[in-house]
């Protein structure tokens, strides 16, 4: 048997080469894995709410569930105004939950454990809060960085502090997301191997990764809607303009 | 209740002015903290909370060090700049992690009588 270190999981590979330009669009395990993320995501909510019963159905009973869920989390964080970003942030949730969770299935590929997607996510966010800022309050803006009843000599001090804090907001988002995803796995794979070489007292690691792994399934949906409070509350400073 | 009356002397006691602001906003804190409010009770481990503090603190410090180190490159300014900035970097972590942590603690609402 071949050895495995636990960090081949996170390994890209490239299944179709696409050359798009110079640049390198070839499909890989990652991005396979997030077009049947977004394949699935939409045909749960699409088939489910096909048959729009009064009294919903299992199928429809859990769009329905995830659709009030983010509906309450953005009334209750941004407010009435925050409502046309619903779309955005029902995708942003569902979009990761599936990736988390699509992602403990044994074989599959953990597309949130790779720093550069949750980047790109987080990304996206903050050039969008950061936009919505800019149009809806124009240079008054800027005074979201100079905490009030500033003294004047404090100033030069504390806005760079302040513009680094915001700065920061898209790195964390991406970090807390990757740094779980990626621990989890690791670890699971790690005990994975603990089962392999202690043979038949592999048992005693086996019936803890049933453990960590239950322990996976709550990180996955946590993170999930951790990723999506955090953006609804940066809409909320952006549309609100406090901290 | 006999010790009703007494109660009532010592709230009034010790809120001589009470304003309805005031009240208002403890009122939402007494009723945020009792809600069963997924992100203000969500039963966050010890491990997830270390970990959100911790992710808030590095990313300040490599945001402010990264813009220490292109300064640094763009002005010929080695090192100076990328100490300045790793400073404020680490600062800037603190005050989001405090914020986080303010945050993540029930009522951690201010309110305009709190001392």
């Amino acid at each position: 048997m071949k050895e495995q270190s636990p960090l081949t999981q996170f390994e890209i590979k490239r299944l179709i080469d696409i050359q798009l330009g110079g640049i390198d669009a070839s499909l890989t395990n990652s991005s396979l894995m997030m077009i049947f993320v977004v394949l699935l995501a939409t045909m749960l909510i699409s088939l489910g709410m096909r048959k729009r019963s009064m009294v919903p159905g299992r199928w429809q009973s859990i769009v329905e569930l995830a659709y009030e869920f983010i509906a309450n989390m953005l009334r209750e964080n941004v407010g009435s105004e925050g409502r046309r970003y619903f779309p955005f942030i029902f995708t942003l949730f569902m979009f990761i939950l599936f990736c988390n969770l699509l992602g403990l299935i044994p074989y599959s590929f953990t597309v949130t454990s790779h720093v550069i997607v949750t980047f790109a996510l987080a990304a996206v966010v903050f050039l969008g809060v950061t936009v919505i800022a800019l149009i809806s309050h124009g240079l008054k803006f800027f005074t979201f960085f100079v905490p009030p009843g500033l003294p004047v000599v404090l100033a030069p001090l504390l806005v760079p502090i302040e513009v680094i804090s915001y700065l920061a907001r898209p790195i964390t988002l991406s970090l807390r997301l990757f740094a779980n995803m990626m621990a989890g796995h690791t670890m699971l794979k790690v005990f994975g191997g603990f089962v392999v070489a202690l043979g038949l007292f592999g048992f005693a690691p086996f019936i803890f990764i049933i453990a960590i792994y239950a322990l996976e399934l709550i990180v996955a949906v946590l993170q999930a809607y951790v990723f999506t409070v955090l953006t609804c509350l940066y809409l909320n400073d952006a549309i609100h303009l406090q901290h | 209740m006999g010790d009703s009356p007494e109660h009532d002397n010592n709230v009034r006691n010790r809120d001589e002015t009470p304003s309805l602001e005031d009240l208002e906003c403890r009122l939402e804190r007494a009723r945020s903290a009792h809600a069963v409010d997924p992100h203000s009770s969500a039963p966050q481990s010890g491990l997830a909370t270390a970990l959100r503090l911790g992710a808030e603190m590095i990313s300040a410090l490599l945001v402010g060090g990264a813009i220490g180190w292109f300064l640094d490159r763009w002005l010929d300014t080695k090192p100076w700049l990328l100490l300045v900035f790793l400073l404020l970097g680490a600062i800037a972590g603190l005050l989001n992690a405090y914020r986080a942590a303010m945050k993540l603690s029930p009522g951690y609402k201010k309110c305009p009588r709190d001392a």
